[in-house]
């Protein structure tokens, strides 16, 4: 793929890429890294999509690179307590927004990244399911789980 | 959860380190503008392509090849008609019909294990696939020509990949009916030496 493409797609769907992977792995300095890995491989490869799959392909690329991130690192889950994890606070968030990003990342990865995918980033089950290659009954179970464990946490 | 995700924005002197990267990175692999011995991908603008779809059709001419495979009930005709010039090289100018309205994949679940299917024959191929593993079925034709089947992963997630190769070893065509291309297809690329100048790849499931 020319440079100029991948730039293009850069400037569209970097911020939504990065989102995603934050709500994934968690982490500012991981979520850059993935973006960036997601980006310098699609210069090397010889593929193309249709313009109305990019984001949905791009997405699916960037759940590939979390699932990597994941398993490669030794990381412990994070200590949402520390003063490090503050820093992943960003600019603007409010007592409550950090109380909602300490939850969504207390939850376990399996159901906060469907949570994200559909209530965030819009996304149907169908689409879902093939972002993060599980069937719709399992996106369905674990939205429902997740949700129900978020309420309970967040009226506490 | 919308105002705390809103919020969620990239540090912009690293998106901005990220893009400078990206334009001014070289490109690891040769142009997409294809030789003359090599297939001409860059006139086809290769999309996904539903398996439906007729993937390239450009100029008429002369035939000058013309495979067809059949398996499964499903057709593949490739035909290789005369030379164009693209951006001052000439390439060759191909069409390739993937016919899958019928018939049925090369890869099947049953009973929770994982299967070759070939024209009725079923082989279980669950314990030598894996996310880096695959199988690997070739056929020859009487021009010299390949067609190749590698099937990979796992009973829950796992992908077919075509390829096809002229007489000369040279890659026509690689498909896979996997949105990227997994590890085990890439694997199985670097394994038999194939350097496609473009994938096709497919959101269509079980289009193979």
């Amino acid at each position: 793929m020319k440079n100029e493409d991948v730039v293009r797609l850069f400037d569209l769907y970097s911020n939504d890429l990065y989102k995603f992977a934050v709500s994934y792995l968690g982490s500012k300095h991981d979520a850059e890294d993935v973006v960036q890995e997601v980006f310098a491989k699609l210069l090397d490869k010889h593929m193309f999509f249709e313009n109305r799959n990019e984001r949905a392909y791009l997405m699916t690329m960037t759940a590939n690179k979390c699932k990597d991130h994941l398993k490669s690192s030794s990381r412990a889950d994070a200590d949402l307590e520390s003063e490090e994890w503050h820093l992943q606070y960003y600019e603007g968030f409010t007592e409550r927004n950090k109380a909602v990003f300490d939850e969504l990342m207390r939850l376990e990865e399996q159901f906060r990244v469907p949570i994200y995918l559909h209530y965030y980033a819009g996304y149907s089950y169908k689409e879902i399911s093939r972002i993060l290659k599980i069937s719709e009954s399992a996106v369905a179970v674990r939205i429902n789980r997740g949700k129900e464990r978020l309420r309970i946490r967040l009226e506490e | 959860m919308k105002d705390t995700f809103d919020k969620v924005v990239m540090d912009e002197e690293r998106q901005e380190e990220i893009r400078a990267a990206l334009i001014g990175k070289k490109r690891a692999k040769k142009t997409w503008l294809a030789p003359l011995v090599a297939v001409a991908a860059a006139i086809a603008v290769i999309m996904i392509v539903p398996y439906t779809r007729e993937v390239v059709v450009r100029a008429a001419g002369e035939i000058l090849r013309n495979i067809t495979v059949i398996h499964n009930g499903r057709t593949l005709k490739y035909t290789e008609e005369s030379e164009i010039v693209v951006d001052g090289k000439t390439v060759r100018n191909f069409t390739l019909d993937y016919n899958v309205e019928s018939g049925y994949s090369y890869a099947q679940v049953k009973d929770n294990r994982l299967y070759f299917v070939l024209d009725d024959k079923w082989t279980d191929i669950t314990d030598v696939c894996s996310e880096d593993k695959y199988i690997r079925y070739e056929e020859k034709g009487d021009d010299g020509s390949k067609f190749i089947i590698y099937i990979g992963g796992t009973v829950s997630d796992h992908g077919v990949m075509q390829a096809l190769l002229d007489a000369d070893g040279n890659c026509i065509s690689v498909i896979c009916n996997q949105d990227e291309l997994p590890k085990w297809a890439e694997k199985a690329l670097k394994d038999d030496k194939i350097e496609p100048n473009f994938v096709m790849t497919g959101t269509g499931g079980n289009f193979l």
